[in-house]
């Protein structure tokens, strides 16, 4: 009995895991955990990999979807707010990013907030 | 020998510190050491500004907050998970975002964004910031003219050393300070577009001063009405004397007439109202004060923007699947005055004058169009000969930032100062580069040709290579 309880518990456990944002390293190598996230987020999670860091590390953006609060401005960071980010960076002279590129950061930063919201 | 090999072994490694670390320097003064961000938040290159430094002076350096959730909107707080413990995340961080997190003490159920008390409660409580917000910015400058009067063909020079300070006290009060540790040559560019050492009186450090000290309270009496006193720039131009790339300033903030001191960008002991009204007009209003003199002079300043960000930092509208040449366009327009009575340093003679003038900024993607214009008239500039003078002054600059740390411009600029019977010509091409953020270095060829009415017409050429940096 006490087996399968033990059982019960490390499988609700994974469950819940699955949904978590989960964080590594710190400072400049923070970073999002991808090994759970679904297939369809990773080309948003490559371009804000690959583009994002081009400027800044994606400590600022971990930061900013684990607490809801955007590090530089002291604002909250949510749906609202993740457009308004993509706006941005697509007027930014020089920030080589395309409507397609915004659109899949977006997206995958939403993502991020929901799942956040979930835990 | 042994002595000196010891001393080698720690000389050597404390000098190659910098070439390790050269990477990793990114951020400047007080605000970016304030905010944690880099500089190219609101610079382009450092010191001119972006459309969102912009909004941050205008705002009294501080980031327009929103105190509560837009209406009809569910305000979102995510549930934050500590990061698994691996042993090298940085949980003291993530606390001290969580710190500043939602607070749920709405009056009527909105989520109230608003940051929470943080850990160091006396220095939170007194307004302190919890930076010394210190920095020192210095500027050398090298000039090349093969036509020198002095015959000083290549000359090099250390311009400023300058103590800056600038912060807010707990999103009321803001400050700003600049004190001239060092300055060398005095500006004039009646005479050059460059300061010069050779004017009398102007040797090493001419001007130990007090520059700029300015507070002000933001939103006064919960209205959008700041107000600013001290010795400032008073609001005129859209951009300060500083907000430039170039090595030389722009003729329309610095020129003079006779004897005169006043430029549209001199410091003055003043007292400003100013607000944003409806997130795209700007309006600037104030009074200075002269030493010696009974009578105040008065100023103002309208200004108004279509597209891009707005005064307040908001992101304009864009629709994402559809492109279209507004999304990146900004068009800044302004319209300003001054009135006032001034006399020289030893003089009882008083000159009455005034000065009108318009700016506009446009701005699309990578370019950016400057345009300005002023007017003005001075019954007594040089304090005694009551000679009447109209003056006239424009500039035109186009620039093109070519890379995030390479900026290309070119300006002309028209100068006409009617008493002098010279109408001067400027031509202005030049490069900034910053291989750090914080530090900058142009290089700026300058023709000028000076149309005189009763002698030939004068060039003057020269090459300047300025580098300013800031920590």
């Amino acid at each position: 009995m006490r087996l399968l309880l033990f059982l019960m518990m490390v499988c609700l456990s994974a469950t819940a895991a699955d949904a978590k944002v989960k964080v590594l390293g710190k400072g400049e190598r923070m970073r999002f955990d991808t090994a759970g996230f679904p297939a369809n987020m990773k080309p948003g999670y490559d371009v804000m990999n690959t583009k994002c860091k081009a400027c800044h590390s994606l400590e600022r953006v971990v930061l900013a979807i684990t607490s809801g609060i955007a590090p530089v401005t002291g604002q909250p960071f949510d749906k609202m707010a993740t457009k308004s980010y993509g706006i941005k960076m697509l007027r930014k002279p020089n920030s080589n990013m395309n409507r397609d590129d915004i659109k899949a950061i977006i997206g995958f930063m939403n993502f991020l907030l929901d799942e956040a919201v979930k835990q | 020998m042994q002595k000196y090999k010891k001393l080698l072994f720690f000389i050597l490694p404390a000098l190659s510190l910098p070439i390790v670390f050269v990477n990793q320097a990114s951020a400047i003064p007080p605000f970016s050491r304030e905010h944690n961000t880099e500089c190219t938040a609101c610079h382009t290159i450092y010191p001119e500004l972006n459309e969102y430094g912009e909004a941050f002076l205008k705002n009294g350096y501080v980031w327009t907050k929103i105190l509560r959730a837009p209406k009809g909107t569910a305000a979102v707080k995510p549930a934050v998970q500590k990061p698994e413990s691996k042993g090298e995340d940085d949980p003291a961080l993530l606390e001290h975002m969580t710190e500043n997190s939602f607070s749920e003490e709405a009056e009527n159920d909105a989520p109230v964004y608003a940051p929470k008390r943080k850990k160091n409660e006396p220095i939170w409580i007194s307004g302190l910031p919890e930076r010394l917000p210190l920095s020192l910015s210095a500027t050398l400058n090298m000039a090349y003219n093969k036509d020198a009067a002095d015959k000083n063909k290549l000359d090099f020079s250390t311009r400023a050393l300058s103590l800056l300070s600038g912060g807010v006290f707990k999103d009321k009060v803001s400050f700003w300070v600049k004190y001239n540790l060092y300055t060398e040559g005095v500006f004039d560019p009646a005479v050059s577009n460059t300061p010069l050492n050779t004017v009398a009186g102007s040797g090493p450090n001419a001007a130990p001063d007090i520059e700029e000290v300015a507070f002000t309270y933001r939103k006064a009496f919960d209205t959008p009405v700041n107000i600013k006193v001290g010795r400032f720039r008073p609001k005129l131009s859209l951009w300060k004397k500083s907000n430039k790339t170039s090595v030389s300033d722009f003729a329309t903030n610095t020129f003079q007439v006779g004897s005169s001191k006043f430029t549209l960008d001199a410091p003055e002991d003043a007292i400003e109202a100013n607000a944003v009204i409806g997130n795209r007009l700007f309006v600037a209003a104030g009074i200075v004060d002269r030493n010696g003199q009974e009578q105040k002079e008065g100023y103002g300043h309208i200004s108004y923007k279509v597209g891009g960000t707005d005064l307040l930092g908001k992101e304009p509208e864009v629709d994402l699947d559809n492109e279209h040449f507004t999304d990146y366009l900004a068009i800044t327009l302004a319209a300003y005055g001054y009135f006032g009575k001034n006399s020289g340093d030893s003089s009882v003679e008083r000159n009455k004058f005034f000065r009108l003038g318009g700016d506009l900024d446009v701005l699309y993607k990578s370019f950016r169009c400057r345009l300005a214009g002023v007017v003005g008239k001075d019954d007594n500039p040089n304090f005694g000969s009551k000679l009447k003078t109209n003056s006239y002054v424009l500039a035109a600059q186009a620039e093109y930032m070519l890379t995030l740390n390479l900026i290309g411009l070119v300006r002309y600029e028209y100068q006409d100062i009617g008493y002098t019977g010279v109408a001067v010509h400027r031509i202005i091409p030049a490069i900034t580069y910053a291989p750090i953020e914080n530090t900058k270095i142009t290089m700026e060829y300058q023709y000028q040709r000076s149309d005189n009415e009763i002698t030939a017409v004068m060039t003057d050429q020269k090459l300047l290579l300025g580098l300013r940096f800031s920590f």
